[in-house]
């Protein structure tokens, strides 16, 4: 088969997030947008009147396109606001990517933001209600992900320890980022011991609730080339989505991610064993390692002895995670466009005491929903084209 | 008395559908004739919410007739509710709830 054209063709040239954790009153999503914005523009080398592609979602703004247009003074010829929850930023990678093949964009900007946690600390979210699920009243989304987690336990024979064990590693990753959230010791007692919320899942099972924003300078990998910052390369993307509803999940241990994992893969011409480091959306500690099966890193069922023993900790088999994730590093809602910072950041070699040596291709993978809409790049230095 | 939730039933491909449709999910035809399910069907998966005004069960069944719905098993502990255990659907003021059958 010949390569396939969108191979290598874009690349991140800029990443930034804005203010994290808390912002307090008044500040509002928008604020945070501009601020990411401008921070990522500044690690490009670029120029707001630059950016000529926008994409963006949004759980506060109905039309997110048109708002963080007229915040930034930003008038896009092409202008993408596809919403699949927490997976839309790793879409939007490839959404990017085939806007500027196609010469409809030249510097697309894909940014998302949230106040969250200012806002009281609940999940906003713009998601109907299901009138086949409002009656018995699980709570969106843990309950969903709980569904998940105890079919994976009866399947597979996954432990309680082993779900655990990924908040564990998440939060060791987390105590070398001097910017995450969550930095305080963590161990799978605590977690065991934690506040149940939706059984088998505790409240250290669910991801943070925090206020945040990020942004991405996407461009051609010719023109990324001569900005300021070594490009990171898009090699390959894929997405897919197979339900909405929970119920309607032909098999709650397996997502999605098997899809949008394998066609990025085969744009890359890579598979697992060739990736470096990983980013998975762990909106709950049942995500990675549902995730880890159905992106190949193991095989369906073995995800819990995967993780078990710091498998995907500091000095584990697979660093996964590598900031600490949405269990302790951010989470505003949607985590994607986050993922795909940590993978640039350590691309480039510029993640600290975090850095992993020779990180030549990442995998980043957003999830969307309830375990619904899956996401999935390969990014790459400029060597791997 | 059938006492299930009611479904669609594909005269093309022969497929459960829940809930309704327009267009088969399977095949895309625009067969569908309504059916009920007798209630009998088997616990998918299960998650016992701790809400402040209590524990309670949410349930994934499998119905005999071939679709699954989210549910809640009643008249036992919400942790005692098992994947794989056989329930029975029944009315519950407008809501179809299952008991251990």
């Amino acid at each position: 088969m010949p390569p396939d054209p969108l191979r290598g063709a874009v690349a991140v040239a800029g990443v930034a997030e804005s203010r994290l954790g808390e912002v307090g009153p008044g500040v509002t999503p928008l604020a945070l947008v501009a601020e990411a914005t401008a921070g990522a523009l500044d690690d490009a080398g670029l120029r707001k009147d630059d950016i000529d592609g926008l994409f963006t979602a949004s759980a506060y703004y109905g039309l997110p396109g048109v708002n963080v247009g007229e915040e930034l003074g930003v008038r896009p010829r092409y202008s993408d606001s596809t919403n699949l929850g927490g997976a839309s930023f790793v879409s939007h990678l490839l959404h990017a990517a085939a806007a500027i093949a196609a010469g409809l964009s030249d510097v697309a900007l894909i940014v998302y933001a949230s106040t969250q946690r200012s806002d009281g600390g609940r999940l906003r979210s713009v998601v109907e209600t299901n009138p086949h699920e409002a009656a018995y009243r699980p709570r969106y989304p843990v309950s969903m992900f709980a569904l998940a987690a105890a079919r994976h336990m009866y399947e597979y024979g996954t432990m309680r320890e082993q779900l655990a064990e990924v908040a564990v590693a998440a939060r060791a990753w987390a105590r070398l980022t001097p910017e995450a959230f969550a930095r305080d010791p963590l161990t799978v007692e605590d977690v065991l011991a934690s506040r149940m919320i939706s059984s088998p899942l505790t409240v250290r099972d669910c991801c943070l609730v925090t206020d945040g924003g990020g942004a991405v300078i996407v461009t051609s990998t010719e023109r990324a080339r001569s900005l300021r910052r070594p490009p990171a390369v898009l090699l390959g993307a894929g997405e897919a989505h197979w339900h909405r509803a929970i119920a309607q999940m032909p098999d709650l241990t397996t997502t999605a991610a098997a899809d949008s994992g394998a066609r990025a893969y085969a744009m890359a011409g890579l598979g697992p064993a060739d990736i470096d480091v990983v980013q998975l959306y762990d909106a709950f500690t049942i995500n990675p390692i549902v995730f880890l099966e159905d992106l190949g890193f193991c095989a369906k069922g073995e995800g819990g002895p995967f993780v078990a023993g710091g498998g995907i900790a500091p000095g584990g088999r697979l660093p996964v995670n590598t900031n600490g994730g949405g269990l302790s590093y951010t989470h505003p809602g949607m985590l994607g466009v986050f993922l795909i910072i940590e993978a640039v950041r350590q691309l480039r070699g510029e993640a600290g005491e975090r850095q992993q040596p020779g990180v030549d291709v990442a995998l980043v993978h957003g999830n969307g929903g309830a375990l619904s809409a899956q996401a999935t790049a390969v990014l790459g230095t400029l060597e791997t084209i | 008395m059938p006492s299930g939730p009611a479904f669609q039933r594909c005269e093309d491909c022969r497929s459960a559908v829940h809930p309704r449709r327009v267009l088969c999910p399977v095949c895309g035809s625009r067969r569908l004739a309504d059916e009920c399910s007798a209630g009998h069907g088997v616990v998918y998966s299960t998650t016992t919410v701790h809400a402040r005004e209590g524990r309670y069960n949410v349930a994934l069944v499998d119905l005999d007739e071939g679709f699954r719905v989210m549910s809640e098993v009643v008249g036992i502990a919400p942790d005692d509710v098992r994947i794989g255990m056989g329930v029975r659907a029944r009315d519950d003021g407008g809501r179809i709830v299952f008991d251990a059958a």
